[in-house]
């Protein structure tokens, strides 16, 4: 029997559905029907109260920016009865993106940057916006004076969190690092009602996040999945009954790069797993 | 120097809180060139004084700020030479609107920048978000005395990566600089020209056909005469700016002939925005590819080497006769 642990470092901005996306996952690791099944936990805090909103089909709260937790997982995966530790971190989303609209990063993420084996880098695409501009459609063009910034756009945005990580990795370490394997999540998936595969969306919805992941990070070191943790919208307030009633561990499915579509949530946390260093 | 609001050491090359101790101080107090701000208090309640910061802010770098871009090799400068409102901006502008979008330029791909909002600050000018309408950039300021300079990280598909950095410099400078190359106000002017690795010189359709055409004109030609002087021969373009607009070809002939009398090689280009009627992005983007391929390929300095004449073939021997 092999033992190894993985330490993710789970990147995101707030309302993602990081802490969605965790509770899910735990959900189906300790139902014990996919190809993992969970064995031990350490610490089930971060993700309980999301849980029980879900199996009461309602979406969970927002995690607080101040809030930072890790919950370790310990986790078989049966076909080779591999054992792993998975360390999942549930945090406010507002750090990232203070960390670019600031320019700092708090103390603590140090030890996460370099500590971890693997990137989960999530993204709502259905909130960043590819604007029109002179190139793509008829304009008139008044020329207009103001100096005014404007604020960084959502793409940008993107790029400067992982430009400023990748920075980060490479200040740490004393020889050169190549920064660790990156599994992109496009979430809520369903939101964005395309046919596209979650590579060819990233191509051509968010081309200059594409461009600089496909630059930076050699093809095995680089993973982009579509998922969708619940499969559908959930109010705050108003139970959805029909959600209930199919059970929350039946919900959500994930796409894989070329758009094939499994209800298993599990599969972008295998590839994490697979392609994480060996520490 | 004097200490702007948030600036909190008293060295001319650190930004401490904005970016790190230049001297390399985890705890930047610690520092002896640190001013006990007021700052710190105004700080936000999530901040605390051991955040890590990063030496680079995201808005167009200074002179101080290329030491950590040109750490590793040297950044590849682009520079654009032409007089106010000669269309310098909006092609820096339509640069980044097609690297936003993916496009390539040339063997190169986008693998990040150290200003993107610096970008985003003249691009947004032609992206059409929610409720604005597009317009061209505003006027580039002539305060300060170095060009605000833009970052792009390129590679290619073997990963071979280079820093380029285009100088938005203003069109007043190469105005003074042109009537003369010691003035004060031509400093940021005189600093593009002489750094350059390529320089492109925007010829304005719009003014050079327009009623004070006489005077662009006779702008454009010192201009042009002034490089040549000053910054070489080599690795300089003539690009036609708003070429949607109609030009007379008798002018193109004659400012065409100056520039290829003072560059022997140096290639003329054009660019316009998509015209009103019919728009046509893939010419601009065409046009645009055309132009950022040339002015981003390294330029080659040639090193020549006098050997001295010997008679023994012998290189021991080599320098004994060299005087």
């Amino acid at each position: 029997m092999t033992e190894r642990s993985a330490s993710i470092l789970l990147i995101g901005e707030s309302d993602v559905g990081k802490t969605h996306f965790g509770a899910q996952l735990l959900r189906r690791l300790n139902s014990g029907l996919g190809t993992m099944e969970l064995i031990n936990s350490d610490n089930l805090q971060p993700f309980r109260e999301t849980m029980d909103q879900i199996s009461q089909g309602l979406a969970g709260r927002h995690t607080p920016r101040s809030e930072s937790s890790t919950s370790r997982w310990t986790i078989r995966r049966k076909s080779d009865d591999a054992r792993f530790t998975l360390e999942w971190p549930d945090y406010g989303g507002e750090q990232i993106s203070a960390m670019v609209a600031e320019r700092r990063m708090p103390i603590a993420w140090r030890e996460k940057i370099e500590s971890t084996s693997a990137w989960v880098f999530m993204v709502r695409a259905s909130r960043v916006r590819l604007p029109e501009d002179v190139l793509t459609r008829q304009v008139r063009l008044p020329a207009e004076d103001d100096e005014t910034e404007s604020v960084l756009s959502a793409q940008s945005r993107l790029v400067e969190t992982l430009q400023m990580l990748r920075f980060k990795v490479a200040a740490y370490s004393e020889a050169w690092t190549n920064p660790p394997p990156i599994c992109v999540i496009l979430s809520c998936y369903d939101e964005l009602k395309t046919d596209l595969s979650p590579a060819e969306y990233s191509r051509l919805k968010l081309p200059l996040l594409d461009a600089y992941l496909r630059t930076n990070w050699s093809s095995e070191d680089l993973r982009i999945f579509g998922v969708s943790p619940l499969g559908q919208a959930l109010s705050d307030s108003e139970p959805d009954a029909d959600f209930v009633a199919k059970g929350p561990d039946k919900m959500g499915y994930v796409l894989d790069e070329d758009g094939a579509q499994s209800g298993d949530l599990l599969s972008p946390v295998e590839w994490v797993l697979n392609a994480a260093r060996r520490s | 120097m004097s200490l702007s609001d948030n600036q909190t050491c008293k060295q001319d090359d650190c930004f401490v809180p904005q970016t790190s101790c230049a001297k390399g101080h985890m705890d930047p107090s610690k520092c002896p060139h640190f001013v006990a701000p007021n700052a710190i208090v105004a700080m936000g309640a999530f901040r605390t004084e051991d955040d890590e910061l990063f030496p680079w802010t995201g808005r167009p770098l200074g002179l101080i700020d290329l030491r950590f871009v040109s750490a590793t090799r040297r950044p590849h400068l682009v520079g654009i030479a032409g007089a106010a409102d000669a269309g310098k901006t909006t092609l820096l502008c339509l640069l980044f609107l097609a690297i936003y979008r993916g496009r390539r330029i040339g063997p190169h791909t986008f693998s990040g920048s150290f200003t993107l909002q610096g970008w985003e600050n003249i691009a947004r000018h032609l992206q059409l978000n929610a409720g604005e309408t597009i317009k061209f950039p505003p006027h580039t300021s002539q305060n300060g005395r170095v060009p605000g300079l833009l970052h792009l990280g390129l590679s290619d598909d073997d990963r071979n990566r280079m820093d380029v950095l285009l100088a938005d410099a203003s069109g007043e400078w190469f105005s003074a600089w042109t009537d003369k190359p010691t003035s004060e106000k031509a400093a940021g002017a005189r600093w593009t020209a002489d750094h350059s690795d390529k320089l492109l010189i925007a010829a304005d359709t719009d003014a050079l056909m327009g009623k004070k055409g006489g005077v662009s004109r006779r702008e454009l030609e010192f201009l042009i005469r002034r490089i040549a002087s000053d910054s070489g021969t080599e690795g300089v373009a003539l690009v036609w700016t708003k070429n949607d607009l109609p030009r007379d070809a008798e002018l193109s002939n004659t400012i065409e002939d100056l520039f290829r009398s003072c560059f022997k090689d140096g290639p003329v280009f054009a660019i316009g925005v998509p015209e009103q009627e019919n728009p046509d992005p893939d010419k601009t983007l065409q046009e645009l590819e055309v132009i950022f391929s040339w002015a981003f390929e390294p330029r080659s300095r040639t090193i020549s080497l006098t050997r001295p004449d010997h008679a023994a073939f012998d290189p021991f021997m080599a320098y004994r006769d060299a005087s």
